[in-house]
């Protein structure tokens, strides 16, 4: 179980330190990453988001990240993005109109339906059984387990060009979006898991790899 | 599907919960930390943590109290009273809370709602607001600050449709006239922002029973913000959420 040397990219998103605490949970000491060096360190990353799309990339820019992250990813080494952290890793978001990392291939964009926006709450998951991902990364997490969300923007499931990243889907007003995406080593949770109870660590937990709590 | 929130209320002074707290046995009901984690293991879906005496004192919340809870509290967390500007905001939100909720502060300076909103997003800002029935304004509601002490020119409409697009993520309306009263929320009040607001929307003040709680959620509320109803002891947040459900709403149970 590789429940060392696990990074949390800190990049000024708000939820830093929410995820740290949630991992220090689990009975972690995660690393603070925050150079190309420190990426490079690491066995597994975090990747933490709040706000808008165009910042995190801004700031990924600015703090010389952005090939770093894709390098990590492209090595293989287990990456998990969170809220807007998961939306980076896609291709080009609406919000900001901006070209994101690149590595799943999907497009995020505003919710289009007419309940109260952000979508902000609890909801269930509809996990993809077939997905070759679905029994670790569910694993010891019922299949009407609640995460809790908050978001104006989704990965919505038609602009997926290949469902078979999409781990599980979320509803809201008609609206179908990508509630967990996973493609080997990269997964992303739209989610924030560092505040969704204990099905929340659970993932957490599943993603490093460890027991069942 | 969404499911609607039930968020306890803790009141804060001097780092201690005052509100009679008597439900919960073996647990020091006046320490926030222990509070809060028992009621996030119990079925609270996020938990508002509301410094009574920061306001007044002209002093921002108590950081290290955040912490602790945020230390063992696994849902959303909101701090409000005392946030007086930017930084004090960005430190609660350091300290482990998702959002803040402003009061008094908004129609001060406004300018704040943008810049606590453009650099942590909109989900950040909870805009809270008291309100008491007037027949003289346009909407029949006056906006009050102060925790409902002092009277301000606003409308209630004409606040939010200036204050809203500035950032603002959720609101949370508060009727002066009901508080306390134990009557059932504001219907009324409750039917005129949903059809005016495009946020989620909590209602607060007014639950004097079970059935009011379901009866606002029929009528479109987002979440209800509870305190002495459950910190009482006469329910509990499993026992609202279970009668929420059997009345036919999307609640979370598992927990």
């Amino acid at each position: 179980m590789s429940f060392e040397n696990i990074g949390i990219l800190n990049y000024g998103a708000g939820n830093f330190g929410s995820v740290k605490r949630a991992v220090e949970a689990l009975g972690c000491k995660p690393l603070e990453v925050c150079t190309a060096k420190d990426v490079q360190r690491v066995s597994r990353l975090i990747f933490p988001g709040v706000g808008s799309a165009k910042q995190a990339m801004m700031k990924l820019d600015e703090l010389d990240l952005t090939s770093p992250l894709k390098d990590f990813a492209l090595s293989g080494r287990p990456l998990l993005g969170i809220c807007v952290g998961m939306q980076i890793l896609g291709e080009w978001s609406e919000e900001g109109d901006v070209a994101c990392l690149g590595l799943l291939p999907f497009r995020v964009t505003r919710f289009r339906c007419r309940e109260p926006i952000p979508h902000m709450g609890w909801n269930a998951v509809d996990w993809n059984q077939s997905h070759p991902l679905f029994a670790s990364a569910s694993r010891g997490i019922g299949p009407d387990a609640n995460f809790y969300f908050v978001h104006s923007y989704a990965a919505f499931s038609q602009a997926f060009e290949q469902s078979s990243f999409l781990l599980g889907t979320t509803s809201y007003g008609g609206d179908r979006f990508a509630g967990f995406v996973a493609d080997k080593n990269i997964w992303g949770a739209q989610c924030h898991i560092e505040k969704s109870g204990k099905t929340g660590l659970q993932f957490l937990r599943n993603f490093l790899g460890g027991e069942e709590g | 599907m969404l499911k609607k929130r039930i968020i306890p209320c803790l009141d804060i002074r001097n780092g201690r919960v005052t509100k009679g707290v008597s439900f919960l046995n073996n647990i020091d009901v006046g320490d926030p930390v222990a509070l809060a984690q028992a009621y996030s293991q119990r079925g609270a879906d996020e938990i508002v943590i509301y410094d009574i005496d920061a306001s007044a004192e002209s002093r921002p919340p108590d950081f290290s109290t955040i912490e602790r809870i945020a230390a063992q509290s696994f849902v959303p967390i909101c701090i409000g009273g005392g946030i007086a500007g930017f930084s004090d905001a960005a430190r609660c939100i350091a300290s482990g809370a998702e959002k803040v909720s402003l009061n008094s502060i908004a129609p001060k300076k406004p300018e704040l709602i943008s810049e606590i909103s453009s650099h942590f997003g909109v989900q950040a800002v909870v805009l809270s607001l008291d309100v008491r029935r007037d027949a003289s304004c346009p909407s029949g509601y006056r906006l009050f600050v102060r925790g409902g002490r002092t009277s301000t020119d606003w409308d209630m409409m004409q606040w939010l449709d200036f204050a809203v697009p500035r950032g603002v993520g959720e609101v949370c309306v508060n009727s002066i006239d009901e508080d306390g009263m134990k009557n059932g929320y504001d219907l009324d009040l409750l039917r005129i922002l949903k059809s005016a607001i495009h946020v989620p929307l909590i209602v607060s003040g007014g639950a004097g029973h079970v059935s009011h709680v379901i009866e606002a959620f029929d009528k479109g509320a987002d979440a209800a913000l509870v305190a002495s109803i459950v910190h009482s002891g006469e329910t509990t947040v499993e026992n609202l959420k279970k009668a929420c459900l059997a009345a036919g709403l999307p609640m979370r149970m598992d927990w």
